[in-house]
């Protein structure tokens, strides 16, 4: 549920790369933070190790008017991938509006892949959303790499479920794809919205 | 964490059965294998693998969950939060360290108070146990696979998947360290594994054997060299061998799904973003899935549009000059309706043609911009060199054309840059639009000269509205 602030006439919506550790969910918020001017973004706050391992999250954040007469801020979020974390990704995952799953194409990721997806599953359960109630969609990065799996694959490790979701073949390091996935996630975010709030349209100009 | 200070033990925990034991697939392991495996963490630091059945039933069963857990799934804790009996054969964990490493068995996490030591035998496997760690599917493959001499050969060969050898053995965890080597005569041989085996695996993306299974599908001079391996030791099958052999049909999603979005999209603040991301990479954002309506995004016919006014712009150049009377400044309204620009440069504002080319020449690298025409007739901008502006709006639409012409099967030729001593400057064009921008110190940054041919396309298409609709 995004927040909104009647008096300030501001939404925030939560938006978390999720995904296994190594994946590529902090190149995505690189990618997103050198194409947003300068005006419309906020610092890129990223807690990592030496070894540019996400310790703790990256955060970027967005602004734009999207919502008539509402400044709509958009946090993007990375959680650390490493299995140990989770209580970290727990705490992130907490109040977000929508996910991307970063997956790793290559084929000796496809279990952690797997487990990601699985944690992602409990993690939500753990704030009683169902996955299949919320807005998310999938990103099969690292497509550039030789030694991936085909899509195809990835689709029935990740998507085979009753509901599908979209799902976008991406490079993060040179940005194929990844507002694609950052747009069609926010259309999902924006729906539920206006569903949820009907006294709130749209720009007329849409 | 340490266990040195714990002050409750597990040991004494009841461990309630009954119930448990219909929430699990399969009986928990009684034994566990605690090897060191390969994993991400930092050299030197040691992680042991344990099934979840091995602790299963000494976890409260009030902090469970009720879903089903199958009791062979490797859990991977660190060596440091383990204490280990060589003497009674136990290891004994807290329960915390239990809850974040596999967290979907546990109904809530650990609390503080609900935080106890938990101890479980880690004696040396017995032989029952060797079938516990596959699936329930692959139990009966290898049942029948070892009374395979009740079947047909042709009915076996397909239950059957042929996997090369050296893959399997080149990929072997760095635990099983062999004696004497393996050496392959023949670097192509392929052995037999079960199929069912197989399939019943791939949706965890990791397929793995035992130790038995894969040492009765070895040629007869290698079996003693995999002796030593335990029976219970889990054999990793890459899965690019697998795929190499397997059906497509294997992986068939589901036909009963609903899809999880809109078909009809509608614009959000990085739709622009990802269309010009599209023009940079390719026709369309390349959805994954062939299926048509089942991925992808619904922006991509857009986006297309886009990539296509770009790419014949020379061809809508020539047609523009038979059909179209030459663009002046006058043929931009006084104030644009461009949700499209507005939308490009991420503002509110009404815009027109001096506060858009204003808005060009801030984007990220450059310092000044020049609209023109292809004649050569200045529309709006200014060069850092007003002196030598006029030769410039003459001569660069005409240089453009020139090398679009000379190169000919260049159709789409979007922009050239130019560089002199210290400088450079991009000519870009499109239909009778002509814009020269100066760089700061570098070619693009990434995405401006997408950003730069989207604006342009909607300023042609901002100065063709007057004569379209008429006087």
């Amino acid at each position: 549920m995004p927040l909104l602030n009647y008096s300030n006439r501001e939404i925030q919506f939560k938006i978390v790369y999720y995904g296994p550790a190594l994946a590529g969910k902090t190149a995505n918020l690189i990618y997103i933070h050198s194409r947003i001017g300068q005006a419309y973004r906020g610092d890129l706050v990223s807690l990592a190790t030496s070894a540019d391992r996400t310790l703790f999250f990256d955060l970027l954040p967005l602004h734009a008017e999207i919502l008539q007469g509402f400044k709509t801020k958009f946090q993007l979020f990375t959680v650390p991938g490493q299995v140990i974390y989770n209580s970290t990704r727990q705490l992130v995952l907490r109040n977000a509006d929508g996910v991307v799953f970063v997956a790793d194409s290559q084929w000796d990721k496809m279990e952690e892949n797997v487990q990601s997806f699985r944690n992602l599953e409990e993690n939500l359960l753990t704030q009683g959303v169902p996955l299949d109630e919320f807005p998310y969609v999938l990103e099969f990065n690292k497509r550039d790499l030789q030694d991936i799996a085909p899509a195809s694959y990835l689709e029935y490790l990740l998507n085979n479920r009753k509901r599908r979701v979209q799902s976008f073949e991406s490079m993060a390091k040179t940005g194929e794809n990844v507002f694609a996935a950052l747009d069609a996630v926010t259309q999902l975010l924006l729906r539920k919205f206006d569903s949820e709030h009907r006294k709130l349209r749209p720009s007329s100009r849409q | 964490m340490g266990l040195s200070d714990l002050s409750k033990s597990a040991g004494t925990e009841a461990a309630p059965t009954l119930q448990r034991s219909e929430t699990i697939e399969q009986a928990p392991m009684i034994s566990t294998t605690l090897a060191p495996v390969g994993t991400e963490e930092p050299p030197g630091a040691k992680l042991l693998s344990i099934p979840i059945g091995a602790f299963y039933d000494k976890i409260p069963e009030e902090l469970l969950t009720s879903k089903k857990t199958n009791p062979g799934r490797l859990i991977y804790i660190s060596s440091e939060d383990v204490v280990s009996d060589e003497e009674t054969k136990e290891a004994t964990i807290l329960l915390s360290i239990l809850s974040l490493s596999c967290p979907e068995i546990f109904a809530h996490p650990v609390e503080n108070a609900d935080d106890i030591a938990i101890t479980f035998p880690i004696g040396p496997p017995k032989p029952e146990p060797i079938e516990d760690a596959l699936p329930a599917d692959a139990l009966k493959e290898n049942a029948g696979a070892e009374a395979g001499s009740t079947k047909s050969d042709a009915a076996a060969a397909n239950d059957r998947i042929r996997v090369k050898l050296a893959p399997i053995l080149a990929n072997l965890p760095p635990e099983f360290e062999l004696f004497p080597a393996p050496i392959l005569k023949d670097p192509e041989m392929e052995i037999d594994l079960p199929l069912d085996l197989v399939k019943s695996q791939l949706k965890n993306g990791r397929i793995a054997i035992a130790g038995t299974a894969f040492c009765a599908a070895l040629p007869e001079d290698l079996r003693h060299i995999f002796g030593a391996i335990e029976p219970t030791a889990e054999i990793p099958i890459p899965l690019r061998e697998i795929f190499r052999r397997l059906s497509s049909d294997t992986i068939k999603l589901r036909e009963d799904y609903e899809i999880g979005y809109s078909l009809e999209p509608i614009r959000t603040p990085f739709t622009v973003h990802a269309e010009e991301d599209a023009l940079r990479y390719g026709p369309s954002p390349r959805p994954s899935a062939k299926a048509p309506g089942v991925s992808g995004s619904k922006s991509a016919p857009e986006a297309d549009a886009t990539r296509r006014g770009v790419a014949s712009a020379g061809q809508r150049a020539e047609k523009a000059e038979i059909d179209a009377p030459p663009i002046t400044e006058a043929d931009f309204p006084a104030t644009f309706d461009s949700p499209t620009l507005e939308a490009l440069f991420m503002t509110d504002e009404a815009l027109d043609l001096p506060k858009t080319m204003q808005k060009v020449s801030k984007l990220p690298g450059l310092r000044a911009c020049l609209l023109t025409t292809t004649t050569g007739t200045k529309l709006w901008g200014e060069s850092v060199d007003p002196m030598g502006e006029p030769a410039l709006s003459s001569a660069f639409p005409r240089l453009f054309q020139q090398v679009t012409s000379t190169l000919g099967e260049t159709r789409s030729l979007q922009g050239i840059t130019l560089y002199f001593d210290r400088d450079s400057l991009s000519i870009i064009l499109f239909n009778e639009l002509c814009l020269v921008v100066m760089h700061d110190s570098r070619p693009f940054r990434p995405g401006v000269r997408e950003k730069i041919l989207a604006i342009m396309q909607e300023l042609d298409k901002i100065s063709r509205t007057k004569w379209r609709s008429g006087p």
